[in-house]
């Protein structure tokens, strides 16, 4: 399924979209979320996310954040409660610490062996995170940017694609996103980003039906 | 455009993923074109193992470091050997701090506050900004002040630098406040005015004495790593280290003998040496003859100071007294190693005149800028900022402080420092002598002021502050942006060698990361600022580097040459020979210091009692230490040195705390005649039973501190601040925060 011509960049985009959504705060006017749900509503990607009874939850969020950003779009005051809700939740010590190393290494720094692990996998594809870039490589938006990268077929020819991605959501997504989401929906303060955090939830739970799938 | 694309939101959930999906393509997607933007492999190779020159940012001897750094991670960090100051070894601190960089708890990008109420339990609802944004909100927020409050309503807590100095006068505001008040002042005025240098010594060649007099020094226990390297190797020599101070400290377990001495009264014990050394003729009479002037008044002044009249004041007998002034002058090099944490640092209205006496003591045993003594900086000759980078003239600056300083010449012209902490509260919650409305602080925590509280209401009360830091500190929380901080790992500078600095030598901080997220340096911060202020033409050419190499090249070196040095060190090599003559009137170390008769301030270190004395209210002197791994208030948050020391406790007698019915682990409230802090009893014996003691640095309300928050608590609720005329009328050249010259009542919580 996964060698599907469609399915890759309909993949590619869903997890551009929750890139984007951990990579910076939203600002309605800047255009880009409205380009990034753009693509995530191409027919291509509605129509794969419809034909997958596994993905239907994924549809059902996104549509679900949809409509939260159509009210953002209405109200400033919404906008500026998801503003403050990102700092709070991915800038600041009280949230819920947006990084790979954090969760599975114990000195709960940054830097840890789990990103030298990412990091080392990136390059294994051919990639490596720009150096100008804030994210380090083991920040979730740049995992889920890396998995954008692979679904859409972005890396050179010797890299076996599939392979890869199932590797990278086992040995690294599938290890600390439910314990992210599990983070952010527990979050007091936690309101756009619950659902944020429930679509990449039931994405990554249905990325991993498609791995177990021995078709796939 | 806003319009528009908020009317592009103005659809409905059952049309929208449709609507939208009609004008896109779900095309492949570049890899430029994502959040997170990704290259080549090729482009980012594989670092092996490097070892990058760079210098600790943590204290002022800015140790020489080499970085281990592998792949962009740093991994250990080790000391320089060719560095003079820290001699190939670093102390906890400094080995800790590769935590602090990579601690997720650091401020990551600019923001600005959105809920205008300030203080504990607000949150200041902070949203992400750019640099662009913050540094036109920060311009904006002092240009309304100027508008309308004048230029001197504008304030800058910050270190010494010249991009702030000169952003300061353009402006016009007289108005840039440092810490000195609660650090060196009080050396530096006396070095100022006996020996004539625009600063204190920072160099104690402590490995070459044979005798070590501390009088409350206590290196090893605060980890200072020159001096502590020194006392060791001096200790392993033969040298014999007497302690005088109130607790049993690092120092004095290491000591030959430890004297308890009472809080406040070295001074007297200081006059004692004095007298003894005098009237028994043991001083060196060659050195004071050459090199001092006024002897005789230094005779006569300590004439009736005898080790009878100071066991005393002490508590220390007078045998004891006149055997270490006997023993002090036989040795030879006998060395009175003090830092600011010492009875002669900014603690005690009397701590002026005990730096006086100890600076006549080196003298008078000949050991003053010599093995074993006091030495002066080696260093190189000051270039000027404003020489090399001319500007217009400036605007008239306003005379008067918010602080007072104007109206303390006698500290202003023998000090290196500029403000006065300990009075900036009580002058802006006055608006004395006028409104101060904006501010702009970098790296000053609110623990840094005395009677933090009400530090915390002043600068609650400015229309608009801006706080550059590293971590969200409690001041962090008052700001209305916040301007986050680069590490020191992830900067470049220079320093000049000055805690040990037999030979000039200059050595480099190159980063040994890449900033981790988007900070900045506070020069850079300066430099935005002013520009953004339309300021530009008084800082045509002026940047970091183009400073940095003018200095260095005054040297004889060059940044380029310097970062790719080896050892990332400049070392002019030259023999070490004593300083002959000096930068006073007489050319001579004045012990009578004439300076000082000039501005109406005494000669002599006549005895002057400290302020505060136990009463039935307040019946215990209040000490103030730091624990060994901690730097002031900046190091709670470090997970390492928190595992090791998390909390602070008070300090108290097993007699003393039977009598209040305290044990261990109790609760006790604290009180000062200002403020209470509730923390935890600690009972030992180290400590005199009149006294108490807190460590400084804990107590943090900042919930964003994530390790730090809530442990223990803030001394500085309880050091009484001071207003203006309280300063004038103490009179002393080294006005300093006073802060530990206050009593304290404990009871159970």
């Amino acid at each position: 399924m996964l060698q599907d011509g469609n399915v890759g960049p309909a993949r590619s985009t869903i997890y551009s979209l929750l890139s984007r959504c951990f990579a910076d705060h939203l600002v309605v006017d800047s255009g880009d979320v409205v380009a990034t749900l753009s693509q995530a509503a191409d027919p291509a990607v509605l129509a794969f996310l419809s034909s997958q009874p596994t993905a239907s939850p994924v549809l059902a969020k996104l549509e679900e954040l949809t409509e939260v950003l159509v009210g953002l779009g209405r109200d400033e005051a919404a906008e500026l409660a998801a503003q403050r809700e990102f700092v709070l939740l991915f800038l600041l010590p009280t949230g819920v610490q947006p990084y790979e190393s954090v969760y599975r290494d114990p000195e709960r720094m940054l830097k840890g062996t789990s990103w030298s692990e990412v990091r080392a996998f990136y390059r294994r594809c051919g990639l490596a995170v720009a150096e100008d870039e804030h994210h380090p490589e083991d920040h979730i938006a740049s995992e889920l940017a890396f998995m954008s990268l692979l679904s859409s077929g972005f890396a050179p020819e010797t890299v076996d694609l599939r392979h890869e991605q199932r590797a990278f959501l086992q040995e690294h997504l599938l290890t600390w996103v439910p314990e992210l989401v599990s983070r952010i929906s527990q979050h007091p303060k936690a309101d756009f980003y619950r659902r944020v955090g429930d679509l990449l939830s039931s994405w990554v739970e249905c990325e991993r039906g498609w791995l177990s799938d021995p078709d796939a | 455009m806003v319009e528009e694309s908020r009317t592009d939101f103005r659809i409905s959930r059952r049309t929208f993923l449709k609507a939208l999906g009609v004008t896109a393509g779900a095309g492949a997607l570049g890899a430029a074109g994502l959040p997170v933007r990704f290259v080549s492999a090729a482009e980012r190779p594989v670092q092996g193992t490097i070892s990058v020159n760079t210098l600790c940012g943590i204290c002022g001897p800015n140790c020489g470091i080499r970085a281990e750094v592998h792949d962009e991670r740093v991994v250990a960090l080790h000391g320089n050997p060719v560095d003079q100051v820290s001699r190939g070894k670093l102390c906890v601190k400094a080995y800790a701090a590769i935590k602090e960089l990579y601690d997720p708890d650091r401020l990551k990008y600019p923001m600005k506050r959105t809920n205008p109420n300030k203080g504990p339990g607000h949150d200041p609802g902070w949203v992400k900004i750019t640099w662009e944004e913050a540094i036109a909100l920060t311009a904006q927020g002092l240009q309304k002040s100027i508008d309308e409050h004048g230029p001197q309503s504008v304030m800058f807590l910050s270190r010494k630098n010249p991009f702030l100095n000169r952003l300061a006068r353009v402006i016009g505001t007289p108005n840039q406040l440092r810490h000195e008040s609660t650090c060196y002042i009080t050396y530096t005025s006396v070095y100022k005015a006996m020996v004539g240098w625009g600063n204190r010594t920072w160099h104690f060649d402590v490995d070459n004495a044979k005798y070590i007099l501390a009088m409350g020094w206590d290196g090893p226990g605060k980890a200072k790593n020159t001096h502590s390297q020194g006392l060791v190797n001096a200790l392993r020599d033969g040298a014999k280290l007497v302690v005088l101070d109130p607790r049993r400290t690092t120092t004095a377990d290491m000591a030959a003998e430890w004297h308890p001495i009472k809080p406040g009264s070295d001074l007297a014990f200081a006059l004692a040496m004095i007298h003894v050394i005098v009237t028994e003729e043991l001083y060196d009479q060659e050195f004071v003859a050459n090199y001092t002037t006024g002897i005789e008044q230094v005779a006569a002044m300590a004439s009736g100071y005898t080790p009878e009249w100071a066991a005393e004041l002490t508590d220390i007998p007078a045998d004891a007294i006149r055997r270490i002034a006997r023993e002090f002058a036989a040795a030879k090099p006998a060395m009175l190693v003090t830092h600011k944490r010492c009875a002669g640092g900014p603690n005690y209205a009397n701590s002026t005149r005990l730096a006086q006496a100890q600076l006549i003591l080196q003298c008078l045993v000949g050991v003053f800028d010599n093995y074993g003594g006091p030495v002066g900086p080696r260093g190189f000759p000051s270039v000027s900022f404003d020489a090399t980078f001319p500007s217009p003239e400036f605007p008239p600056m306003y005379p008067e402080r918010i602080d007072g300083w104007d109206k303390f010449p006698y500290v202003r012209h023998f000090s290196a420092a500029d403000g006065h902490f300990p009075t900036m509260a009580d002058g802006i919650l006055n608006d004395r002598p006028y409104k101060v409305r904006a501010a702009i602080a970098n790296k000053y925590n609110l623990f840094t002021f005395p009677h933090t509280l009400r530090a915390m209401e002043a600068l609650k009360k400015l229309d608009f502050l801006a706080v550059i830091d590293l971590l969200p500190s409690e001041l962090v929380q008052l700001a209305d942006v916040v301007l986050p901080d680069s590490h020191w790992l992830e900067a470049s500078a220079f320093n000049v060698r000055g805690f040990r600095s037999f030979t000039p030598q200059v050595g480099i901080r190159l980063p040994a990361s890449k900033p981790l997220y988007d900070t900045r340096g506070a020069g850079g911060i300066w430099l935005a600022v002013a520009r953004e202020m339309g300021f530009g033409e008084y800082f045509e050419g002026v940047s970091g580097g183009a400073w940095n190499n003018a200095q260095l090249k005054a040297w004889g070196t060059s940044w380029d040459e310097l970062k790719d040095s080896p050892d990332g060190m400049f070392t002019i090599e030259r023999p070490f020979t004593p300083a002959t003559s000096f930068r006073t009137k007489s050319g001579k170390i004045e012990l009578y210091a004439t300076a000082f008769e000039e501005e109406g301030v005494d000669p002599l270190p006549t005895w002057k009692p400290k302020k505060e004395h136990p009463s039935n209210e307040y019946p215990f002197y209040f000490l103030i230490s730091r624990p060994p791994m901690h730097k002031m208030s900046q190091s709670q948050n470090n997970e390492l040195l928190d595992e090791i020391w998390p909390e602070n406790t008070v300090e108290i007698h097993p007699n003393t705390a039977q009598s209040l019915g305290l044990r261990d682990g109790d609760l006790a409230k604290v009180t000062s005649r200002v403020g209470s802090i509730v923390l935890k009893t600690q009972v030992t014996t180290a400590i005199r039973p009149d006294c108490v003691c807190v460590m400084h640095g804990f107590g943090h309300w900042s919930e964003q501190l994530s390790v730090a928050y809530r442990k223990g608590a803030n001394e500085g609720d309880l050091i009484p601040d001071q207003t203006v005329e309280e300063v004038i009328a103490a009179k002393d050249p080294g006005a300093s925060a006073n802060m530990c010259d206050f009593c304290v009542r404990v009871e159970k919580a």
